[in-house]
């Protein structure tokens, strides 16, 4: 029997051999997903508006593949009605009023596509929208995921056009459950203003979606912005309108499908997570979907340790977004803060930019490409901020509430032309980085000893490589007699962290450590036999 | 490893002197992040091809970490799928801080509790790992490793060793994506490799 490295080559091996093969499928349920965009329109229009309606739409559809049906409605003289269902794969129905289709029209290829050689002539309007509802779904235009069909009703259509809307989207959602989707369909009426169509034509979207979309924004409850959210799927406007709560006319059977977020309890535990707050503590919870940044996120609220904390998480990957806390009762009457434990204020990103600038002696304008981001290791919430002050490049780590610098590294980047004008004297040797100290151009952060001290004004102390051999050998639980150990400082190449590199030799094992040259952390380890 | 082979990469040691020159020594047999991560970035970008590297990249670690929290093959072939579906549709979300593969983990590690949840819903978890039907790689003593891993593990611990054996990924990485403190993950795979290796006694 070997050590561990032997079992997890194994388990390597038998995880590889085992991985079923999905490529293809998922390359062409991608690629189905980059044909539309899972909007699924419904419009009713005048015939009179006909001819302008399908002139607009399908150069919307030559920009944007929208699934769009249009359903043109007629009370002519011989009393037939004009059904037009363009799905962009565009169809095109026309339908007497005993809701025969007396033709069939397909307006572009994609609607070649759905109607599939199907023969609708003369079959009853339900069978027909069934057949194209089927074919829709199985051309992958409506899922699990994306289930929302917006019907709108432009012009004012009267009370039988309003009966009409409804039966269709009765027949939408029966289809859809035949395939056992849970659709929603969402009905509305709008007056095709010029304004929403001067929108439609702007982003690219139907005028019924442009109506939907400003009747979001202008309720009062939310803050949204009409390019916000002309790039969300009517799935991702249904949903957050059943968040928000907002009551905008439209009538919405069904609900949006969430199957493609990460829910509610997933949002929350990692919001705890990282706020570093246990479950227990918490005493109130919201949690919601919102749209942050033009990313659908749940915005996670909660209290916990006389701190309230929001946290936006992505609700389709589970990323932590942002995270804040706020103390409640700030400072009542100039009383002294106590600091409890549990309470976590964070410095924020200026503050800690600022003193870490001060620290380098330079201002905000002498260096360029802030990145701060806010991050949770082991427990500790720390701020990674990186930056660039003429050719090197700052790298930090630090305590986001009490400000400490918990690591940091720098390194040359020489620009092109600067390379090119060095002396080759220069070039031999070694070449001054921005921090007055030496290091070899081109390789990872190398402070000598002497810079070593002159940047620590940051008060770092690395352990040493005595105490890094000491905990390597502690962990493996060997004494230093019979062993060999070599220690080196090193960096790490994924997070250019200072580490020490602890090898060590016991017999016929060897054991690697990785320690973190400021706290003593293990960082990684791994044992195996000498061969 | 021989001496001579250590000592070429290792700087002997000097006394009491804290501040050295930092070496950079690749690691050995991990997927590599930066190559991962400029595929996520491609992808993002609207470069469909690159789903298809990322997939042959990461597969693996994706499937076992997946196979590891569901112990069971379908389900754990699903979310594989619905993983690179996600990345796919969310990879213009991502942004590059170097951690590509904490983040693809992320994404799977939700996906494969979403499956548990539809599964509460629906039927019962198998509480062994049953090798698919089709699988006909048979080992010799019968005792594969990754069923030990499955089977003898628990949640977690299988979790740990299978993202540490696959990936390569770092205690501090598999840390984070799972949510625990680095000392718990150090001790869990400590105990877990323990477990299987009195499991395997005699089976290589």
């Amino acid at each position: 029997m070997d050590g561990y490295e032997e079992i997890e080559k194994r388990l390597k091996k038998e995880v590889e051999d085992s991985v079923p093969d999905v490529l293809d499928s998922i390359l062409e349920k991608a690629n189905r997903k980059t044909q539309p965009q899972n909007d699924n329109i419904v419009e009713f229009k005048k015939p009179a508006k006909r001819k302008s309606a399908v002139r607009v739409l399908s150069s919307v559809a030559a920009v944007f593949i929208v699934i769009l049906i249009v359903a043109v409605m007629r009370q002519s003289q011989n009393s037939t009605f004009d059904v037009e269902i363009d799905v962009n794969p565009g169809v095109v129905l026309e339908v007497n009023t005993r809701e025969k289709v007396t033709d069939v029209v397909t307006l572009n290829e994609d609607g070649e596509k759905v109607l599939d050689g199907m023969d609708l002539k003369g079959a009853n309007l339900d069978v027909a929208i069934n057949a194209l509802m089927f074919s829709i779904i199985k051309n992958g235009y409506i899922n699990e995921m994306t289930n929302s069909v917006l019907v709108t009703l432009t012009d004012e259509g009267g009370i039988s056009g309003k009966n009409f809307v409804s039966e269709i989207s009765k027949r939408i959602t029966d289809s859809l459950k035949e395939s056992s989707i849970e659709g929603s369909v969402l009905v509305q009426s709008a007056d095709k203003t010029d304004e929403l169509v001067s929108l439609s034509e702007q982003y690219g979207i139907t005028v019924g979606k442009a109506s939907l979309i400003k009747h979001l924004i202008d309720s009062e409850k939310t803050a949204f912005t009409f390019s916000q959210l002309a790039g969300l799927s009517v799935n991702e406007l249904n949903v957050l309108m059943s968040e928000q709560s907002i009551d905008n006319g439209v009538t919405v059977t069904g609900s949006a499908s969430r199957k493609a977020y990460i829910g509610e309890a997933a949002a929350e535990s990692i919001a705890y997570a990282a706020a570093n707050v246990k479950k227990e503590q918490v005493t109130k919870t919201e949690c919601k979907l919102d749209l942050d940044d033009g990313v659908l996120a749940y915005e996670v609220e909660f209290e916990a340790g006389g701190s309230e904390y929001e946290c936006d998480i992505n609700a389709l990957t589970g990323e932590v977004l942002s995270c804040k806390s706020e103390k409640e009762n700030e400072n009542e009457a100039g009383e002294p803060e106590i600091t409890v434990p549990d309470t976590i204020v964070f410095k924020t990103k200026e503050e800690i930019k600022d003193s870490i600038l001060k620290k380098n002696g330079f201002t905000a304008s002498d260096c360029r490409n802030f990145e701060i981001e806010l991050d949770y290791e082991d427990g500790i919430a720390k701020y990674e901020v990186e930056f660039i002050c003429g050719e090197t490049e700052y790298d930090y780590e630090v305590n986001a509430v009490s400000g400490k610098i918990l690591s940091y590294s720098y390194k040359n980047i020489p620009t092109q032309p600067a390379v090119a004008e060095r002396t080759s004297a220069e070039a031999s040797s070694e070449e001054p980085t921005a921090v007055t100290s030496s290091a070899p151009a081109s390789t990872i952060a190398v402070p000598t000893s002497a810079d070593e001290t002159k940047a620590s004004e940051a008060q770092q102390t690395m352990i040493g490589e005595k105490k890094a051999k000491r905990i390597a050998l502690e962990h493996a639980g060997l004494s230093d007699k019979k062993v060999k150990v070599w220690v080196k400082p090193e960096i790490d190449d994924d997070t250019r962290q200072r580490i020490y590199q602890v090898e060590i030799e016991y017999g016929e094992y060897e054991y690697e450590y990785e320690i973190d040259a400021y706290t003593g952390d293990i960082l990684d380890f791994e044992k195996e036999k000498d061969d | 490893m021989t001496d001579a082979l250590l000592k070429k990469h290792i700087v002997p040691q000097r006394n009491g002197s804290d501040s050295l020159l930092f070496f950079s020594v690749p690691t050995s047999e991990r997927v590599p992040q930066d190559e991962v991560e400029k595929l996520l970035i491609e992808l993002g970008g609207g470069n469909t091809d690159a789903l298809e590297r990322l997939y042959i990249k990461t597969k693996a670690a994706v499937y076992g970490f997946a196979l590891s929290i569901l112990k069971n093959p379908h389900q754990a072939e699903d979310v594989l799928q619905d993983t690179y579906l996600k990345i796919f549709s969310a990879a213009s979300s991502y942004t590059p801080k170097g951690k590509p593969m904490a983040w693809i983990m992320t994404v799977t590690k939700n996906l494969a509790l979403m499956k548990i949840r539809e599964g509460d819903r629906f039927s019962d978890l198998p509480e062994h790992y049953e090798p698919s039907v089709e699988s006909h790689e048979v080992h010799f003593e019968n005792k594969s490793v990754l069923n030990a891993a499955l089977n003898i593990l628990s949640g977690e611990e299988s979790s740990i060793v299978i993202m540490h054996a696959v990936s390569g990924m770092k205690h501090r990485e598999i840390a984070e994506v799972m949510n625990l403190s680095l000392s718990t993950v150090l001790s869990k795979y400590n105990r877990a490799l323990k477990k299987m290796k009195s499991e395997l006694e005699g089976v290589f």
